[in-house]
């Protein structure tokens, strides 16, 4: 089943640029198989987006690959000094703590305002920088992460679901800011989504899991792979009659019509 | 002024300047059940070193590093909850501690209980002084380099871990000062009232503070005044110094909450 091997010329050609690798990873928790079997590389500058359905294992990977949980079998091999910059599905700061957005982000004590502004600025929430971070929206959080994680200057970025939670829009403003990120900053990106047609143009090559790898390569091909479409066919479906009624989206603004005619629509695909 | 209340003073402001600080972690990581575990273990500290003819004070921290060392252990196997294993933990050693007390007293031991439940700050004396300022120095010495990361994981321990934060070793060495804490303050405010002085000026702290480190200062103010207030009543009318203290801490806690309620 593993045919991320479809790869290696690739792999061979930028074998000094892998960030991570990972071999023949499982990881079995209170007798319960998460994930087996799997192998990959991650390089550097590279976007690769890891979709599964719900209780695939991905984030049960991502901590594997970051170190934060260990492998019950298998290697991770991290570059030497490797730079991780982290953003998590969503954090929850305690309420009993006084914290605004710039001591979360100086924590260590290494930037000045200036540049913890700046990094604030890039993901376009400059505005917030003395804001305590209770008092954030949970669309303006993950860009606070994401400005967290780029001041460390990481070589690899690794994203948990960044857009989950957020309306459409704001995904793909978000997505919009990875994409950015990359060109600027160098580095190799690693994020779970639930959603390959949103990050598609983003990136560079999808791994879709579940438990194991069931078919990688880039989003095109992917999509039409009969391992992805076993696994998504049902809401690639339902994705195409979400994306059609996007398109009015101008006649959407009003609230309430919203609403109502998101209802009619989903009735809609119930009839079908 | 007579030198026992300069003494007195000087041993409650030595206690402020630690419990300020350190009171701010236990707040924001809610290890208040730790400290209160560490204060019950203290009794059987303070039998043990009157058993072994040695300060009340190094019976107390040795305790308090075997229990935080017991309690690390039970942590990492995962299958009780921390307050579960803090109740076991807390209860056992206050109930060994009672034994062990009524032990050395049939063997003709003179123990005061009271001084050690309710503190004695009055009966603080040179050498109590030089050894309380000695601990403060090395407590925060070492917590002034643990501080940034204690920060960072009390926000969110898998983003400190990933930033190469030892959290392990962190929460270890955090626990240790914690139990240095607790035999610095037996003599100011006593076993049963520790933990007070290490929730309430940091609760009152939250009030006025923007950011970590200011509440870490702004509890070091607020037990300082707690310490004055409680030491000032206690001279005047005759009131318990311990539990004045702490009377005072709560005072400042809920007038400060009206005020700023009302502002």
């Amino acid at each position: 089943m593993l045919d991320n091997h479809q790869h290696d010329d690739k792999n061979t050609e930028t074998t000094n640029h892998i960030l991570l690798s990972a071999d023949d990873i499982a990881y079995v928790k209170r007798g319960i198989t998460i994930l087996t079997d799997i192998s990959l590389h991650l390089h550097s500058k590279e976007i690769i987006t890891l979709i599964g359905p719900n209780g695939a294992g991905k984030t049960s990977l991502i901590k594997i690959l970051l170190g934060l949980s260990h492998a019950t079998s298998g290697i991770v091999e991290r570059r030497e000094d490797l730079r991780i910059g982290y953003v998590p599905q969503r954090i929850v700061v305690p309420e009993v703590m006084p914290i605004r957005v710039y001591d979360f982000l100086n924590v260590t004590g290494l930037y000045d305002a200036e540049q913890c502004e700046h990094m604030l600025d890039e993901v376009n929430c400059a505005y917030l920088l003395y804001s305590p971070m209770q008092n954030i929206s949970g669309g303006e959080m993950q860009r606070v992460l994401l400005a967290r994680a780029l001041l460390k200057k990481p070589q690899l970025l690794v994203l948990d679901e960044p857009a989950s939670g957020m309306d459409i829009i704001g995904q793909q403003a978000l997505y919009e800011t990875i994409r950015h990120i990359r060109d600027k900053h160098d580095c190799g990106i690693l994020m779970v989504s639930h959603d390959l047609h949103l990050v598609m143009a983003a990136t560079d090559r999808v791994i879709c899991l579940n438990t194991h790898i069931c078919c990688t390569g880039h989003p095109d091909d992917v999509s039409e792979h009969p391992e992805y479409l076993k696994l998504f066919g049902d809401a690639v479906e339902g994705l195409a009659l979400y994306s059609h009624h996007h398109d009015h989206e101008h006649d959407l603004r009003g609230n309430i019509v919203d609403s109502e005619h998101c209802q009619s629509c989903e009735h809609h695909v119930e009839k079908d | 002024m007579d030198s026992f209340i300069l003494y007195a003073l000087a041993a409650g402001i030595a206690l402020a300047l630690v419990v300020g600080p350190l009171g701010s972690v236990v707040v924001w990581r809610r290890m208040a059940y730790f400290g209160d575990t560490l204060a019950h273990a203290a009794l059987l500290g303070v039998a043990l070193a009157v058993a072994a003819d040695q300060l009340p004070m190094a019976g107390v921290g040795l305790i308090g590093v075997f229990i935080a060392v017991v309690l690390f252990w039970l942590e990492k196997q995962r299958d009780l909850s921390t307050d579960t294993l803090l109740g076991i933990l807390s209860h056992s050693a206050l109930a060994l501690g009672l034994i062990v007390l009524s032990a050395i007293q049939t063997q003709g031991f003179n123990i005061n209980l009271m001084s050690y439940l309710f503190g004695d700050l009055l009966a603080v004396n040179q050498s109590d002084l030089l050894l309380m300022y000695g601990s403060v120095v090395v407590i925060l010495l070492v917590f002034s380099q643990i501080l940034s990361p204690l920060i960072s994981m009390s926000v969110n321990e898998e983003l400190a871990r990933v930033d190469g934060v030892a959290v392990e070793k962190i929460r270890f060495i955090f626990m240790i000062l914690l139990a240095l804490v607790i035999a610095i303050a037996l003599k100011v405010v006593g076993i049963l009232l520790i933990t007070a002085l290490l929730i309430i000026p940091a609760a009152t702290a939250r009030l006025f503070s923007k950011s970590p480190k200011q509440m870490v200062l702004m509890s070091v103010l607020m037990a300082v005044v707690a310490v004055v207030l409680g030491l000032y009543s206690s001279l005047n009318w005759d009131f318990p110094t311990g539990p004045a203290i702490v009377v005072s801490a709560s005072l400042l806690f809920f007038v400060s909450r009206i005020f700023s309620r009302t502002a």
